[in-house]
């Protein structure tokens, strides 16, 4: 017992000194007004107030919840193609290799990249038009109704190859045998997937799906900076992206801080749901 | 009809792959293209290859600072990694201990603090 507050001390250490103690000074500084630089005052709920006739904010709120709707989708096609992975289907190794590719680039790069693939005049509209579907060209990043679409498609792009990675980790521990054993079974297709990988799997399934829900709330600063900037109007904004706004562009820290308490418990609030959806409630 | 199927579904594992490997050979190209190329014939191969944008990107750029300093990030970040992560694991997986399930919430808690907010407090 003494080991086990041992072992997890210097990860406690960490967490209560850039976690902890950082995010208590945030839900803090949510009840005052503070450029960052002269001292704070305290005003109350004052900043809670703006955030609820914030028009700004609720948009954010709708494109998170919107990102939070697309992580069956990003999480499906992952799990899609490690299946098919681990079938060993022609040229899998290839396949494997290539995947992963997007994990190994930072967002930036991924960012300043698309951005110059799906410009108006890119490479991405010139193939649309060479195949004579030039009715569908757009501009892609910088369209109120294309930019939060292809943002979602970018993500995908970006993330995929991290959850094919993640399932065929989680494949590769299940035992051969089960496997064999439901094909003997007659199991195929979909009641394969349905009845023998899911469940086998399903604790991978819903650590990445926790991960990806988490990660769509605090993690894609990146990507709207580089391609999107929260435009065209607020077509891309994001929770985390205004929050950054806030505090770095217009030096309202008290109000970015009232953000981020806000962003804590609507991704607490959504992982729970999704926790609870996910087990059932049963442990 | 099942080879068809076999075969239009090798062909979109294929096409996910090149759309993998385009955005990069696109920077490649890119990187080997003068300014002036790269505004007239964007998409195309290089007619005049050049490595400039390298030697500038080492000298001019300070990409060798650069790359010692992710080297140092990334070497200190895996390693403490690995020593805190591993024994912190170790512990919620292994031993039994009162509270054991409190603190792994609260370890997954602070995972969904948003890291611009971290930021603000450590500037």
């Amino acid at each position: 017992m003494v080991f086990a507050f041992l072992f997890l001390a210097p990860a406690a250490a960490l967490l209560l000194t850039f976690r902890v103690v950082p995010a208590a000074g945030a839900l803090w500084h949510s009840f005052t007004e503070w450029d960052g630089v002269a001292p704070a005052t305290y005003v109350g709920g004052a900043n809670f107030a703006r955030l609820v006739g914030d028009n700004t904010f609720w948009r954010a709120v709708l494109n998170n919840l919107v990102l939070v709707l697309c992580v069956p989708m990003w999480l499906g096609v992952s799990l899609v193609l490690a299946l098919l992975i681990h079938q060993q289907v022609p040229g899998w190794r290839f396949f494997r290799a290539t995947f992963f590719l997007p994990s190994v680039l930072s967002p930036v790069i991924i960012g300043t990249l698309f951005s110059a693939i799906l410009r108006r005049d890119g490479p991405v509209n010139r193939g649309l038009e060479t195949a004579g579907l030039g009715a569908l060209a757009h501009d892609w990043l910088a369209e109120p109704a294309t930019a939060l679409p292809t943002l979602v498609m970018v993500i995908l792009w970006g993330v995929f190859g991290m959850g094919v990675i993640v399932f065929l980790a989680g494949l590769s521990a299940v035992p051969s045998e089960i496997l064999e054993a439901a094909r003997l079974d007659g199991a195929r297709g979909w009641t394969f997937v349905r009845y023998i990988i899911v469940p086998s799997l399903r604790h991978v399934i819903e650590f990445w799906a926790v991960n990806l829900v988490v990660w769509s709330f605090t993690s894609l600063f990146a990507f709207v900076y580089v391609m999107t900037g929260g435009g065209p109007g607020y077509a891309t904004m994001l929770v985390e992206y205004q929050l950054y706004l806030e505090a770095f562009q217009f030096n309202h820290m008290g109000y970015a801080c009232a953000l981020g308490s806000a962003l804590f418990l609507m991704v607490l609030g959504v992982v729970l749901i999704q926790i609870r959806l996910m087990t059932g409630g049963d442990d | 009809m099942r080879r068809l199927a076999r075969l239009a579904m090798v062909a979109a594992l294929g096409a996910i792959s090149a759309s993998t490997i385009y955005p990069l050979v696109f920077m490649l190209l890119s990187a080997l293209k003068s300014k002036r190329e790269y505004l007239l014939n964007r998409y195309g191969l290089p007619h005049e290859p050049t490595l400039v944008h390298f030697a500038n990107a080492w000298t001019y750029g300070d990409m060798g600072q650069y790359l010692a300093n992710s080297a140092i990030v990334v070497s200190a970040g895996v390693l403490l990694s690995w020593v805190v992560c591993g024994l912190a694991a170790y512990a919620l997986s292994h031993l039994r201990f009162p509270g054991r399930r409190a603190v792994f919430l609260a370890i997954l808690g602070t995972m969904v603090i948003a890291p611009q907010v971290i930021i603000i407090h450590c500037t």
